[in-house]
């Protein structure tokens, strides 16, 4: 069906953007803040429009689509402006144009006071209107296109306090890793172009290119798979290219949670379940994705165990849980991966919006080693935190729980009982982190600066209702996809509503079944592991007083330095990678290359150039003579190249 | 007189005009020989129109004098403009315009 | 030979034409300010406009094969109007500053427009001499517009005595071509080149077209038929620059690709040589040359001098593919160019001055928002994305790779690398250079208006390219047949 009202989901973001962009300056932060939210807020209601819409239409032919223009036609090749929902897009729709409407009300209170108030907005719409041209893109070229956009906002906003150092150096760090990912990205881009073209098609179109895909070899297909999942894990922060994401907590806190951790860093996810036709044909490249997934998972869990800075347990939390997602989409079960991306932009962007209400009552503090006892001093953030907190530990009848466990079943159903296993100790390590940021955050007794104490608040109004609202979400959310199994224990059919509503968009891989006994002790198994997290936070941090923590941290001092120092990766990095490459262009680059030949060759060809104008403009004489006599040299070559030819 | 005579003789006033424009520096000169151009156009076309057999030549040869009349009267009224700014009729003496 | 006398095959000529009429009786009647003479021209080539928009798809060919009404002479007719609309409303205010009782700066605008819209519809080559010759005279008056510039008088008259000399070329070789055919009706042309063998071995036949070819490069401006436009460029008012530098360009070349490339199609291969040679040569001087200029409209004369060599790459492929991209980049820089000098106008002063680099240092301060649109329209020139010009010189060059000229096409592009270091001194100065004091007038109305409307294009153009392209396809389709 075609429905032209849904290019006005991009065009109120990008109205915003350019209104705050542009003149956002003099109509005062009061507007700004009004026309960025109702620009978000418009694309939220336009969303949920074409939301129901959807819904009323058949099950099997749920797709809307909606061409603005032919973008390139060279001949060759037909890529237009066209914009498609279907199922999967409309389930990012509502995430995107949701979380982030709250997101943005949020930034009014948070960002108050701010001097690039309206700057900060314009960047905001401007993400908001990249991110959805991204979801709603109907090739993958136009993806391609917003998947740069929101790079390119990400770094704008990462460093969005540029007068700090840390914060610009995290932005172009952040702005160089993704470079390399995309650089995989696009050579799968190119592969697949021109493996279509040489059979005779020539759109990028995802469903044309989904009815064709079995033309192309299975070889072509890997290789195209694990190139684009190279730009995913750039984008999605996945081992090797995850160490942007920790730094990019220098930014504010609200872009941290919309960008970093609800919608833009799921991309990666979303692009793999929207080339899901390509995958399931190329089942190596989708073990190589649930691999990375299910290693990252656990490997970022271990680095947020020890991290002292409250936005930097998140942010490895976040890395651990895209690494749950992109183990859900590896093992075929793209639902529960788009499950899990959903439920975890509630309660992921509710963790850390709590965390910048917190950091907002300490006047800007971030180490937990700092805090504590604040339970009684901002309740609202508390409560809300423990909810999300719950969530994430999967804590049975919380949003996270669902989700979590039907990847984890889903990976144990398909025969990936390593990956099962990664995941399975991962929910501990998980349960264990986020307890122990709960119970040094706001248990145990104040640890902090008497300056601190003293302007500790509860945040406006403006902050807490959407973290109340986010609460919500992160509690419920889960009931929209219950297990099959719990679901018959209730005598409830059907129950995996988002699975079956999302089921038309992807190829099946073959159904593997599993006995129930069997799932209900996996299920039993993960509820056991979380509670035993929480438990060992609360014994840990709680009932010890973090005793047995310093305990470990001296008894192996090897492992608890390697922790707390993210395994040295950044060292190594900088060792093996920015080094030699240093090295190399001050060296050769610099010295010779460039101050040699390139600046020579520039500075040359600029004086030549300005050399020749300065003798050819001499011809001007402004002696009108000279100019009859230029004109008749013309006539006669004109007229000798005829005659003579 | 032949057409080919015609047609030379075309040619010739054709270049004698241009080498007017180009020599001559009196403005009145220079759009003297303009109108010679222009004139060895007409001869042109009215032998041409003789020699094939149909009028269209001839109909362009009063168009032809109708521009040439019309920007003779422009270029005039220029020519008065500039003697009363610069006080000449030189065209070298308009060089205020270079490089 | 019977008489058809269909009107409508004239119509936008006529609107044209009654505006005129109109706005001579009411500047015949009223006091020293004259835009209300400006209005009545805006409101005539607004109909203009609009009756050509209506007219889209019609094919009229009528008085005696004389003008014909197609796609093609619609397409540059709204070109060379909306160069005259932009034109108008930029003048409102400066046509009664600079000169007391100027209300012929309209009529000789819309004379000059009923020229160029008679240049390009024409079917016969008395038409488009007329045509042609309407439209020159009308703009020789206008570059010397302001009587008491010196400069201006200067431009004027050396515009006019060489434009009088490739008139006289180009009817010289209309001459030699109708001395050869018998003819100068375009069809019976076509007709009889495309039966006839050998008449690429007939000298004075291809002298005729070596004759017009010039006669038309000196309109357009191809080195090195150029030496009159930085001079005339420079002395003219500033919006008649920007008017001469997108509508009698966009004309003429209507007219080049009408006669040269199409009607005397069998020539193809000489002629395309030869506007490769002149393409390569004009866009490199009039690149190089911008370079060193301190005047910006002298730079943007020689810039216009290059843009030429461009549009010139689009014709040397003769492909109908060429051709469009030709007809874009003509409304391409109709919208950039016109936009540019509407910017130039608001900084001109009384005197003429006004209009050197320096004037534009420290602009960005005062007016920020204009700073920025001039910078869009310095970009599109260069041929930076997203602006109409990136799309124009894509098409272009695109055009002349897939016929294998790609020499030809990386000259141009390194030609316009040298462009871009030109262009960027002007936002250089917007925005980096402190201002030497300027009185800060507010911008007129009418001006605001103008490079809005150019904005308006240069954007259009630069992000939905395909429809525009389109219709220049459609408009080259229809002059094939």
């Amino acid at each position: 069906m075609e429905l032209n009202i849904v290019r006005y989901i991009l065009i109120f973001p990008l109205l915003g953007f350019l209104v705050n962009g542009l003149v956002g300056k003099r109509l005062g932060n009061k507007a700004v803040g009004w026309i960025a939210n109702s620009a978000v807020f418009i694309s939220f209601a336009l969303v949920v429009y074409i939301f129901i819409q959807l819904l009323s239409m058949a099950p099997g032919s749920r797709l809307i689509t909606d061409t603005v223009y032919t973008w390139i036609n060279s001949g060759s090749l037909t890529i237009d402006f066209k914009l498609m929902i279907d199922p999967l897009t409309i389930v990012m729709l509502l995430v995107v144009t949701g979380v982030g409407f709250l997101i943005h009300i949020y930034s009014i209170g948070y960002m108050h006071g701010d001097r690039s108030y309206s700057r900060f907005f314009a960047y905001l719409n401007l993400f908001m209107f990249s991110m959805l041209l991204l979801v709603l893109s109907s090739n993958i070229v136009l993806m391609f296109v917003g998947w740069e956009g929101v790079g390119l906002c990400s770094y704008l906003l990462i460093g969005f306090w540029y007068e700090k150092d840390s914060a610009a150096n995290a932005g172009k760090k952040a702005f160089i890793t993704n470079r390399v990912g995309d650089y995989g990205f696009l050579l799968g881009l190119f592969l697949l172009a021109s493996a279509f073209a040489s059979k005779g098609i020539l759109t990028l179109d995802f469903t044309t290119m989904a009815a064709h895909i079995s033309l192309i070899s299975p070889q072509i297909l890997t290789i195209v798979g694990i190139l684009l999942f190279v730009g995913a894990t750039g984008k999605s922060a996945q081992l090797p290219l995850y160490v942007w994401l920790p730094d990019a907590m220098e930014g504010p806190t609200p872009v941290s949670a919309l960008i970093h951790a609800a919608t833009m860093v799921t991309a990666g996810v979303y692009m793999i379940a929207r080339m899901n036709f390509l995958y399931v044909l190329a089942p190596e490249a989708l073990e190589v994705v649930a691999i990375v997934g299910g290693l990252t998972a656990l490997y970022a869990a271990t680095i947020g165990l020890v991290q002292n800075d409250i936005k930097r347990v998140l942010a490895y939390s976040t890395i651990s849980q895209l690494g749950y997602m992109f183990v859900g989409v590896g093992v075929g079960a793209f639902s529960a991966g788009i499950f899990h991306l959903m439920t975890h932009a509630f309660f992921k962007a509710l963790l850390f919006l709590g965390a910048g209400s917190v950091i907002h009552a300490l006047s800007g503090e971030q180490d937990m080693r700092k805090m504590g006892g604040l339970k009684n001093k901002i309740p609202v953030t508390h409560a809300v935190f423990l909810a999300a907190a719950l969530a994430i530990s999967g804590i049975p009848g919380l949003s996270g729980f669902f989700s979590k466990d039907s990847i984890l079943a889903a990976a144990y159903a398909s025969g990936h009982t390593v990956i099962w296993l990664l995941g399975f100790i991962t929910a501990l390590l998980t349960a264990f982190y986020i307890f122990r940021l709960i119970y040094m955050t706001f248990y145990g007794e104040s640890r902090l600066d008497k300056h601190a104490a003293e302007h500790v608040h509860e945040s406006p109004k403006v902050m807490t209702v959407p973290l109340i609202i986010l609460a919500v979400l992160s509690v419920i959310g889960g009931y929209i996809g219950v297990p099959q199994l719990l679901g018959n224990l209730v005598g409830w059919h059907n129950s995996d509503i988002f699975v079956n509503f999302l089921a038309p968009v992807f190829r099946t891989m073959p159904k593997h079944e599993m006995p129930v006994s069997t799932e209900s002790w996996l299920m039993i198994g993960s509820i056991a592991m979380a509670i035993l997290g929480v438990f060992f936070a609360w014994y840990v941090y709680i009932k010890s007083k973090m005793r047995p923590a310093e305990h470990a941290a001296e008894s192996l001092p090897g492992v608890y330095r390697l922790l707390l120092n993210k395994y040295y990766v950044d060292e190594v990095y900088n060792a093996i990678i920015i080094k030699p490459l240093l090295w190399m262009s001050e060296n050769f680059l610099w010295k010779i290359f460039d101050v040699r030949v390139v600046d020579g060759t520039v500075n040359g060809s600029a004086q030549v150039t300005q050399w020749a104008s300065t003798k050819l403009r001499k011809i001007q004489t402004g002696d009108f003579q000279v100019y009859v006599m230029l004109f008749l040299i013309g006539v006669i070559s004109v007229l000798a190249y005829f005659v003579l030819r | 007189m032949s057409y080919q005579l015609l047609v030379i003789l075309s040619f010739v006033l054709f270049v004698i005009g241009m080498i007017g424009v180009a020599m001559r520096r009196n403005i009145i000169i220079v759009l003297i020989s303009l109108e010679l151009m222009l004139n060895a156009v007409n001869i042109l076309f009215v032998s041409a129109s003789k020699y094939m057999h149909t009028l269209d030549g001839q109909m362009f040869v009063i168009m032809v004098i109708t521009i040439a009349a019309a920007e003779t009267a422009i270029a005039l009224a220029l020519v008065v403009k500039v003697f009363k700014t610069v006080g000449m009729v030189k065209i070298d003496d308009l060089k205020k315009l270079k490089w | 030979m019977h008489f058809d006398l269909n009107y409508s095959a004239i119509l936008p000529q006529i609107i044209i034409g009654v505006t005129l009429f109109i706005s001579a009786t009411i500047d015949a009647f009223s006091s020293a300010r004259k835009w209300p003479v400006g209005i009545i021209t805006l409101f005539g080539i607004g109909a203009g406009i609009s009756s050509a928009v209506y007219l889209w798809g019609s094919n009229i060919v009528s008085f005696s094969q004389m003008v014909s009404l197609d796609e093609f002479s619609l397409l540059l007719f709204i070109t060379v109007m909306i160069a005259g609309f932009i034109t108008v409303l930029v003048s409102l205010k400066y046509v009664d500053d600079m000169e007391p009782d100027g209300g012929h700066f309209y009529l000789l605008l819309l004379s000059s427009l009923l020229g160029m819209m008679f240049l390009v519809s024409a079917t016969n080559l008395i038409v488009i001499v007329l045509g042609l010759e309407l439209m020159s005279l009308s703009i020789y008056p206008l570059v010397g517009f302001t009587r008491d510039r010196q400069i201006s008088l200067e431009g004027a008259m050396k515009y006019l005595i060489l434009g009088a000399i490739a008139t006289a070329f180009l009817l010289y070789g209309i001459a030699l071509i109708y001395s050869v055919l018998g003819t100068t009706n375009l069809y019976t042309i076509a007709r009889i080149l495309s039966t006839a063998q050998h008449m690429t071995g007939n000298l004075v036949m291809m002298a005729g077209v070596a004759f017009i070819l010039i006669g038309f490069s000196f309109k357009v401006a191809l080195v090195p038929f150029h030496a009159w436009t930085p001079d005339a460029y420079q002395g003219a008012p500033a919006p008649i620059t920007g008017f001469m530098a997108a509508a009698v360009k966009a004309a003429s070349f209507g007219a080049i690709i009408k006669v040269v490339i199409i009607v005397l199609q069998s020539f193809h291969v000489p002629v395309a040589e030869a506007l490769w040679w002149l393409s390569a040569v004009t866009m490199f001087t009039g690149n190089i040359i911008a370079v060193m200029q301190k005047n910006v409209k002298r730079m943007l004369a020689y810039s216009s001098i290059a843009h030429a060599g461009y549009v010139v790459v689009g014709l040397v492929s003769g492909t109908a593919f060429g051709m469009s991209s030709a007809v874009f980049y003509l409304l391409s820089y109709t919208f950039t160019i016109t936009g540019s000098f509407a910017i130039i106008t608001y900084l001109e002063k009384n005197d003429g001055t006004g209009s050197e680099l320096s004037d534009f240092s420290g602009l960005a301060k005062e007016h920020p928002i204009l700073s920025l649109i001039m910078a869009v329209f310095m970009l599109s020139l260069a041929g930076i994305p997203p602006t109409a010009g990136f799309m124009a010189k894509l098409y272009v060059f695109s055009a002349a790779i897939k016929s294998g000229y790609i020499g030809l096409a990386i000259f141009g592009i390194l030609t316009s690398v040298i462009s871009l270091y030109y262009y960027l001194r002007i936002v250089y100065a917007m925005y980096f250079e402190e201002s030497e004091g300027r009185t800060d007038t507010p911008v007129p109305a009418g001006i605001a208006a103008g490079v809005f409307i150019a904005l308006w294009g240069v954007i259009q153009l630069g992000i939905l390219p395909s429809d525009i392209m389109n219709f220049a396809m459609q408009s080259i389709q229809s002059l094939i047949h």
